[in-house]
């Protein structure tokens, strides 16, 4: 039996070395958390000097003359280290996508099996619940949770979190409908187990592969949401290192030829989504071929 | 088809609903009392109790949902608290710039993302595919307001081609009639505010566009690579048929089918990509306002915008479904 479960870890992966994409997406991931754990080594400056080093304003980066060493990206208005501030930023949107994709998924999870294992009219009140929230563009179900409960970053999490529960619900929901029907849970069931032990003990582990997936690739929409909310003002607050806050603070110095201020922080984002997109699908294809597309 | 329409119609209702009710009541759990907000500090305890009853705020909140709910159904959404607007009317006055925003997304999405996606399927493995998937691939995981920054800072700082943002140049006079702005240029044969309204709606198009844009390709993509397989193609090919015609007569119309659904869904995306990008270019839409009004507490036209958001959304959806039933006869709902 462990020498079975062993081969079939080789085999995954094994699989998951010859999926290119699949490999840089997780070399991309992987580097962003090397960055955010040891973001207070490598960042050449503090990202929230205190006093603000206003005589640094908007000095342009190593392509310019102009630039100062030690600030390799240039500085933004507050003459803060724009590097420094993308590194430590990686702490925060790392945490808001696990922090938001893990609310998600304990919702989803709870509401899905409950759906699913049950049926009947509890599948039909929570489903109904579902459609419901489904009936709000992803981005402006998050406003209005914040609208509620108030901005910030914290809020922020709860507000994504509850934003993609109901996507993690049908998944768990589908999963959960197709698993029920095979001929182990049926034996389960005949030899008296409980419904507690079926589902913790079969119905879950068996679930996982759609839950990694989809919470690879929510991750990446968490990560996005939360710097839109963080760009709109309703996440997380200057001075905070947020990707989504820097752009919105720099925004407007573009128009005097500043331009890095809110470039490389995009960049930053693009490069966690774009990673953990790869990432997802590549795993997608890995674990469950049936979801392919 | 007529019963399942029925039916889908049907279901939208308890949908609608709930989402009243939960906007309705997300925002009155809100902390924060707009009427303090709204009358300042120096406000006494009378006048405080005079605003609440002015608007009906002093009574149980499910009987504010019901009187809310009877006046939303002879269209009266209330008044705005901070601009004392009618809120169906601060509304009316954005909601064709958001469309005329999004349809125009929708344009630069359709096409440039099924032609690509097409080329990329007929020369599988050519440097054009894999430059069609790169971008692609870039384009869904870039930030709707950062690319529209870029684009900003590109077009209209550094080469100065097109404007930063508004709607139209303001020194132009203009005539509302439909408040659709390029309808109205052209019906009053106003060329210059015609030049000006599509200048303005370039950018802000093109930022709304891409995500979906690159969804419609890949989708294009691998939708015709398994149309191009099929039996019924090389049967054309067999016949003789020139490959131009199969291609296009044929396997485009059979792989559109998965596309529709695609470009339905992808709605959703733009309404929440309209909200960033009408903040980015200063566009004055519905997306922008429902940002300004959750900062300003301003819960009347917060629940206002919210339920036009839905109800676009759930409207949009529904069509999906039946133009999806339509298109590919095959399916069949009971």
């Amino acid at each position: 039996m462990a020498r079975k479960r062993e081969t079939k870890t080789h085999e995954l992966i094994r699989r998951f070395r010859y999926n290119k994409s699949a490999v840089f997406g997780l070399i991309l991931i992987l580097f962003l958390v090397f960055l955010a754990i040891f973001a207070s080594f490598i960042a050449p400056q503090d990202p929230t000097p205190s006093p603000p080093k206003l005589e640094n304003s908007l000095k342009p980066g190593f392509w310019s003359n102009e630039s100062i060493s030690g600030y390799p990206l240039g500085t933004d208005m507050m003459g803060r280290d724009i590097l420094s501030r993308i590194i430590y930023g990686s702490r925060i949107s790392l945490t808001v996508g696990f922090i938001a994709v893990g609310i998600a998924t304990l919702l989803g999870i709870l509401i899905g099996v409950a759906a699913g294992y049950y049926g009947g009219w509890i599948d039909n009140v929570l489903m109904r619940i579902t459609d419901i929230l489904f009936a709000f563009p992803s981005l402006l179900l998050a406003i209005v949770i914040v609208a509620v409960i108030g901005q910030g970053l914290d809020k922020a999490m709860i507000a994504i979190g509850i934003e993609y529960s109901p996507q993690m619900a049908r998944v768990m929901r589908g999963s959960v409908l197709y698993i029920k029907e095979t001929e182990y849970i049926e034996a389960q069931k005949a030899i008296g187990s409980s419904n507690t032990r079926i589902i913790f003990r079969h119905v879950l582990p068996n679930s996982l592969s759609p839950v990694i997936v989809y919470g690879t690739l929510m991750m990446a929409g968490a990560i996005l949401d939360a710097a839109a909310l963080g760009f709109l003002g309703l996440g997380a607050q200057p001075p905070s290192p947020e990707w989504g806050a820097m752009l919105s603070e720099s925004r407007f110095y573009i128009v005097s030829g500043s331009w890095w201020a809110a470039t490389f922080p995009g960049i930053a984002i693009v490069i966690a989504v774009l990673g953990l997109n790869l990432l997802g699908d590549g795993l997608r294809d890995i674990l469950d071929p049936r979801l392919k597309e | 088809m007529k019963w399942y329409i029925i039916k889908r119609l049907l279901q939208i209702i308890p949908v609608i609903l709930g989402v009243t009710l939960i906007a309705f009541s997300l925002i009155h759990l809100a902390p924060g009392d707009p009427v303090r907000t709204m009358l300042g500090q120096h406000a006494t305890q009378q006048e405080i109790d005079e605003t609440r009853a002015k608007y009906g705020l002093d009574q149980p909140l499910f009987v504010q949902y019901f009187i809310w709910l009877g006046d939303v159904l002879h269209g009266d959404l209330g008044r705005s608290i901070l601009s004392h607007e009618q809120v169906t009317t601060e509304i009316a006055s954005r909601f064709p710039n958001t469309i005329e925003l999004a349809i125009a997304a929708m344009i630069f999405a359709i096409l440039i993302g099924v032609v690509a996606g097409i080329i990329s399927a007929t020369k599988q493995y050519s440097v054009a595919d894999y430059s069609v998937m790169g971008i692609a691939l870039f384009g869904i995981s870039m930030p709707v307001f950062w690319l529209g920054i870029m684009l900003m800072m590109i077009f209209g700082v550094f080469l100065g081609w097109l404007p930063i943002g508004g709607r139209i140049d303001l020194l132009l006079p203009f005539n509302r009639i439909t408040g659709f702005m390029v309808v109205d240029s052209i019906i009053t044969g106003n060329g210059a505010a015609l030049i000006s309204v599509l200048r303005h709606l370039i950018l802000p198009a093109i930022a709304l566009g891409t995500i979906p844009m690159a969804v419609i390709a890949r989708t294009t993509r691998s939708s015709m690579l398994e149309i191009l397989r099929q039996d019924f193609i090389r049967t054309e090919r067999a016949k003789g048929l020139s490959e131009r015609k199969v291609i296009y007569k044929h396997a485009v119309r059979n792989a559109m089918v998965p596309v529709v659904t695609v470009i339905g869904l992808n709605f959703g995306l733009l309404l929440s990509g309209a909200i960033l990008t009408e903040t980015v270019f200063s566009w004055p839409g519905v997306g922008r306002l429902v940002v300004d009004s959750v900062y300003a507490r301003d819960y009347p036209l917060v629940i206002g915008c919210i339920l036009v958001f839905a109800l676009v959304f759930v409207i949009v959806n529904l069509i999906t479904d039946l133009l999806y039933t339509y298109i590919d006869p095959r399916i069949h709902y009971d």
